[in-house]
């Protein structure tokens, strides 16, 4: 090949890297008064998180099991990351926006909150107008605002920030917490246990269906502080409930630690789908700064036909480490997980499901799309199990892998475990780069690369994003093109 | 019985614990053609099935003579040797066996089931020349796998080149019309008329009209719901073509 | 239990009579394996990565002997045995344990530029040939193998040499009490040569362990094109740890086929390296497993060079209580460009109790790659079945069918005609006798 017919592709390749170089719009720091208690970590520490928050003996129990298990263990080191030291000793593990007393309305809010959440666009006022979702948002330790709390109250769906739950239902909260993620169950599940500090308790009552998408938006505001949270989320008997969760942080130089826990549990006949939009700070260009989102996520479909759908658009953190599971115990209960994970930069992401088959007849899909680009590294993981009693079992797993540059990486790490006959276990992969051909006839209809790009990141990631719902769909769209584009608003 | 090939009582079958067929009446005699129609989802796949015993089904009740035999007791093997033949809707793709080593499993079988030796090599090939100039069907897809490749023209084409080898007692050719040109259909249907003997039956299922001006039928029978709601014959096709489903629908949901 | 310990143990109070006996060429590489045993500790076990099912520490616990002494064995082998592979070549020669016995008349039989010896003769005649680049000597049972190995086969094909008739080694164990063998296979093909060895794995005894501790260590030159068939046929008592490491150059071919139809427990590793670009890879495995047998393959390729090319195709059929493991490592360096990797994995469970873990892999970091991995575990595609039977063909034989047909792919791969059928008939006599003599897996009753 000579020198003139390089120059193109040379070229292509170029704004190939300059449409993946987006910035982080979200990167900026809200100047709210935080309440926020001195770093370190232990059992005192433990105690006065939970006598901040006017806990019960039983949670501080829980907590202090939970932090005594975690000094046993050693944070794990499998995943394909490459995880630089924590020094979990140099974290605070609480931070609260410094108020006089919880607001009432949104009125007592702090104004500089308010305008926090609308930048994000996200806008408590509008969403408490409109009926179309009700909205928790959780600033850094804390749950500020929950929108539309009394219309749901009417039909017996609790929607509340866990510290509420943990006063007005206690017997609820008792009875799930931990039903689902014991504290045993990894490192960073024991320090969640042991250190969270809010997130949101759903419930909803037999033969309800939500009428509307119920909403968390969490934010890490506060410098040096990690965020804890834990959402509980129980669909009783017949029960139906969406649910969508957002995350953004500021940009900072230093590394944040996110480690939550999502807990569900899903009963006869009953369905939850659960939205992320993940966009947590993912650090500048040189891997400088950004989230660790390390989450325990995983429901229980403990009733027979109960199904649980997780969707994931993975954009920030500088490195994730998440595997939305679905333990399907009852009968004919149904496990989705469809997962859109972007890396770029220095950004890692290792990220999947488990679906661990347990009852009869029990289906399960994966659909995993995984776009690397920049010098990041994207792996899919994920566990299909069939245990010896989940006869009919059948999983369809497919998880595809786009690369944007040759610096990235993507890397598939699917392990099929399967102990009964009448299962069908299928798994597809494949890798592949962004088609040049693709690209050439965008151009050739007029359309400028990084837009062809984004274009074609979108429809490869379609089948994903079709999951989402309307709401989401649109930003989690423009998500996917700001985070390889260089289109920043 | 006098002279009857297949005596259909009172059928009734499902599929995953739902009623399909519900209470089906059905006398073929030796040399008989009936064409069985009927709207979408009305049963007349499952009726085929139920017939060859396709284990998806289950038979809730009714009973089925295929000339002196219970039928419903034996399995689908035994059915065919027996003569009964299923022309596919959807013939199966089976990647790995090839068209020779599956005919000659099918011959064999049969013949072994009436105490006969197995066909010699030579006496096996002759016959496949022999019975595929019938369809003509292509050498070389007698070295392909099963259908695998199989354009939909020449699956149908196999299907009716294996009945010409297996010399049925009774052949069902279910919606062997669908999928298909009107050259291919035309082939299919010589050879199912070159086939047609005195003592051999047909039970042809349709949708349309279409296949029935190659393939002429005695009897005319209109499944609906699970249950034959109307027989004639042939100008009973003819008058469904003009006429649509919907008047026998309407008979039909009325009288309930 | 530490099974390692012992090992050591061993070779550090007999390592004068071990090296008393073997070329001086075989004991050069001693201490580097001691020093890495030494560092791992322990032996791989079920449940570490890449483990699934086998522990080799379970597998070399046994208190087998190792014949360091070299003490013979009579060798009336070649009288009685019978391969089940008899009329395929008459190049062929025997390893009994780690004993290489010449086949009568073996080096007439081979052309000129073609030689097949013992490894300690060849020690002696090339020393500087018996051990590949790429051997990768980090791995225990290479390790384990590097310690304790006294002979083995010694196969080379000289430059620009085709020889179209395949090089048979019997692996045949002969022993009264239970025993280790540390064997080595190695194999240059230099450039533009071609060549196909088949390997046998046969016992004699079927009422003593063994434990037949491999390396099969191969180097592909330039342009060269090796075809390789390990056909397993073992007993229920024997336990195999194989290594296949295979340095592949420019221009260079390998097809190689593993077939496992009997033994006990089994952990294939499959190491592939390449050095130069253009170099094409396919892998093959069948694995019939029944009984308690257990069978685990475990593929690792590095593209480390531009346009090279690898195909995997892994099918298990399992019945009883036997388990399968497939792990399956492509990792796709930077800079390797214009790879093409395709990895299969396709399982069939045809009893209750059969179990399957499947553990295919991608590592990508190279952007103008084409990779692809798929698993499928399932069972016989039902439709199929109703038409066969729909056609007269009766159940048991259409299942029968479907099976061999399932297994058909793999067997393509072999590229030697005679050798395919002899194959295709072992595969299907090893269905028809698990139909025939053992009740559990009586193939009518499986769903």
């Amino acid at each position: 090949m000579n020198q003139d017919n390089t120059r193109p592709e040379n070229q292509s390749e170029d704004i190939i890297k300059g449409a993946t170089s987006g910035e982080y719009k979200y990167g900026f720091v809200s100047d709210i008064d935080t309440d926020i208690i001195p770093v370190g970590l232990s059992e005192d520490v433990v105690r006065l998180i939970s006598a901040k928050k006017g806990e019960p003996e039983w949670l501080l129990d829980f907590r202090l099991k939970a932090y005594r298990h975690w000094l046993t263990l050693e944070m794990p080191r499998w995943a394909h990351l490459d995880i630089p030291e924590i020094d979990f000793q140099a974290i605070s593990y609480y931070a609260e926006p410094r108020k006089k007393e919880g607001p009432k309305s949104l009125d007592e809010v702090d104004p500089q909150l308010l305008d926090t959440f609308n930048r994000l666009g996200i806008s408590l006022e509008e969403q408490k107008q409109l009926s179309g979702m009700a909205v928790d948002a959780v600033l850094d330790s804390v749950s500020v605002h929950t929108t539309n709390k009394e219309k749901l109250a009417k039909m017996g769906i609790i929607f509340c920030s866990i510290s509420e739950a943990v006063k007005d239902y206690p017997d609820l909260v008792r009875k799930y917490l931990g039903s689902v993620v014991s504290y045993r169950d990894n490192f960073f599940a024991a320090l969640n246990s042991a250190v969270f500090s809010d997130g949101s308790f759903v419930y909803i009552p037999k033969g309800v269906r939500c009428p509307m998408e119920l909403s968390t938006y969490f934010r890490i505001n506060a410098a040096g502080t990690g965020q804890f949270e834990r959402t509980l989320i129980v669909a009783d008997d017949d029960a139906y409930v969406s649910y969508l969760e957002g995350c953004t942080a500021p940009q900072r130089d230093e590394n944040q630690l996110h480690a939550a826990i999502v807990e569900i549990v899903v009963e006869d006949r009953a369905e939850v789908k659960y939205s992320t939009v993940q966009n947590w700070y993912a650090g500048d260009a040189e891997g400088r700064g950004g989230i660790f989102n390390f989450v325990t996520k995983r429901g229980l479909c403990r009733g027979d036909y109960s199904k649980l759908s997780w969707t994931q658009v993975e954009t920030g953190s500088a490195i994730t480490w998440k595997y939305p599971s679905c333990v399907l115990k009852g009968e004919g209960s149904v496990g989705e997980f469809y997962s859109v994970a972007v890396t770029n930069n220095r950004q890692q992401a290792d990220t999947g499901t488990k679906m661990i088959h347990i009852g009869r007849n029990t289906r399960s899909t994966i659909v995993s799309k995984g776009i690397s680009a920049g010098h990041s590294e994207n792996a899919y993981r994920g566990l299909v199990k069939v245990v010896p009693a989940a006869s009919g079992a059948r999983n369809y797993t497919q998880c595809d892998s786009l690369l944007l540059s040759d610096t990235c990486g993507a890397h598939t790490f699917p392990y099929i475990d399967v102990q009964n006959d009448t299962a069908i276990v299928e798994h597809e992969a494949t890798t592949s780069k962004i088609s040049e051909d693709q690209i050439f006839y965008c151009n050739q209809r007029g359309i400028p690369t990084e837009e062809a790009v984004g274009l074609i990141v979108n429809g490869y990631a379609k089948e994903v994003m079709n999951k989402l719902p309307m709401e989401f769909a649109v930003e989690a769209q423009k998500l996917l093109q700001i985070t390889l584009e260089n289109s920043v608003g | 019985m006098d002279n009857i090939l297949l005596q259909v009582n009172d059928l009734r079958a499902g599929i995953d614990g739902k009623e399909i067929l519900r209470g089906i009446n059905l006398t073929v005699r030796p040399g008989e053609v009936h064409a069985i129609m009927g709207p979408n989802g009305s049963g007349k796949s499952t009726l085929s099935g139920v017939l060859a015993g396709n284990p998806a089904y289950t038979v809730n009740g009714g009973s089925v003579d295929f000339h002196g035999l219970d039928l419903l007791s034996l399995s689908p093997e035994d059915r065919s040797h027996e003569g009964l033949f299923l022309s596919f809707q959807y013939p199966v793709e089976i990647p790995g066996v090839s068209m020779v080593n599956f005919m000659r499993a099918a011959v064999n079988a049969k013949r072994k089931y009436f105490n006969e030796e197995p066909l010699s090599a030579g006496d096996f090939l002759k016959l496949m020349r022999q019975k595929r100039a019938i369809v003509e069907l292509d050498n070389k897809l007698a070295s392909r796998s099963v259908n695998e490749g199989f354009s939909g023209g020449e699956k149908k084409r196999n299907e009716i080149f294996q009945m010409a080898v297996l010399e049925p007692r009774l052949s069902i050719l279910d919606e062997t019309d669908s999928g298909l040109d009107i050259d291919a259909l035309r082939i299919v249907a010589s050879g199912v008329n070159k086939l047609k003997t005195d003592s051999n039956s047909t039970i042809v299922i349709t949708h349309y009209q279409r296949l029935l001006d190659y393939i002429k039928p005695d009897f005319v029978h209109i499944l609906y719901k699970g249950r034959i709601v109307y027989s004639g014959g042939p100008e009973l096709a003819l008058e469904l073509e003009e006429r649509g489903y919907d008047w026998i629908k309407e008979q039909v949901d009325n009288q309930q | 239990m530490n099974a390692l310990t012992q090992y050591i143990e061993l070779f550090k109070a007999h390592r004068s009579t071990i090296e008393a006996n073997a070329p001086a060429a075989l004991n050069e590489r001693r201490t580097e394996a001691l020093d890495v045993l030494e560092k791992c500790g322990r032996l791989p076990q079920r449940g570490d990565e890449g483990y699934e099912i086998t522990s080799l520490n379970d597998m070399f616990a046994p208190d087998y002997g190792i014949n360091i002494a070299r003490i013979k064995f009579p060798d009336d082998e070649l009288s009685t045995f019978r391969c089940e592979l008899p009329s395929v070549t008459r190049a062929w020669s025997m390893l009994v344990n780690d004993h290489f016995v010449a086949a009568p008349g073996l080096e007439q039989s081979l052309p000129e530029g073609v030689e097949v010896m013992s490894l300690r003769r060849a020690a002696e005649l090339y020393p500087g040939m018996i051990y590949g680049d790429k051997l990768p000597v980090d791995n225990p049972v290479v390790a384990l193998n590097t310690l304790f190995v006294q002979d083995g086969v010694f196969i080379r094909i000289r430059r620009g040499v085709h020889f179209d008739t395949p090089i048979q080694i019997l692996n045949v164990f002969n022993s009264a009490t239970p025993m280790l063998a540390a064997r080595r296979i190695r194999v240059v093909v230099e450039e533009g040569a071609h060549a196909s060895v088949l390997i046998c794995e046969h016992p004699r005894v079927a009422d003593v362990d063994y434990l037949s501790c491999r390396v099969v260590d191969v180097t592909v030159a330039r342009d060269a094109q090796l075809d390789f068939y390990d056909l397993e046929e073992a007993t229920a008592r024997s336990r195999r740890a194989s290594v296949f490491a295979c340095d592949q150059h420019q221009e260079s071919r390998l097809n190689m086929s593993n077939i496992f139809l009997d033994g006990g427990m089994t952990r294939n590793d499959y190491c592939i390296r390449y050095s130069g670009d253009h170099a094409t890879t396919r892998l093959g495995g069948l694995v019939i497993g029944g009984r308690e047998q257990s069978i685990d393959n475990s593929v690792d390729i590095a593209h480390s060079t531009q346009h090279c090319s690898s195909n995997q195709l892994f099918k298990y059929a399992l019945f009883d209580q036997s388990k399968g493991a497939f792990g399956g490592m492509v990792n796709v360096e930077a800079g390797a460009r214009y790879t093409d990797a395709r990895q299969s994995n396709r399982n069939l469970l045809a009893s209750p109790e059969a179990r399957m873990h499947a553990m295919p892999q991608l590592i990508i970091n190279c952007d103008e790659v084409k990779a692809s991995h798929g698993a499928t575990t399932g069972q016989l595609d039902e439709r199929a079945l109703f038409y066969m039977r729909s056609r007269g063909i009766p159940e048991a034989e259409a299942r029968m069918m479907l099976i061999n047909a399932f297994m058909t792919d793999v067997l393509d791969h072999v590229q030697l005609e005679p050798l395919r059928e002899r194959l295709r008939h072992l595969v299907d006599k090893r269905l028809r006798g698990c139909n025939s003599t053992c009740n559990t897996c009586s193939l009518e009753k499986l769903k």
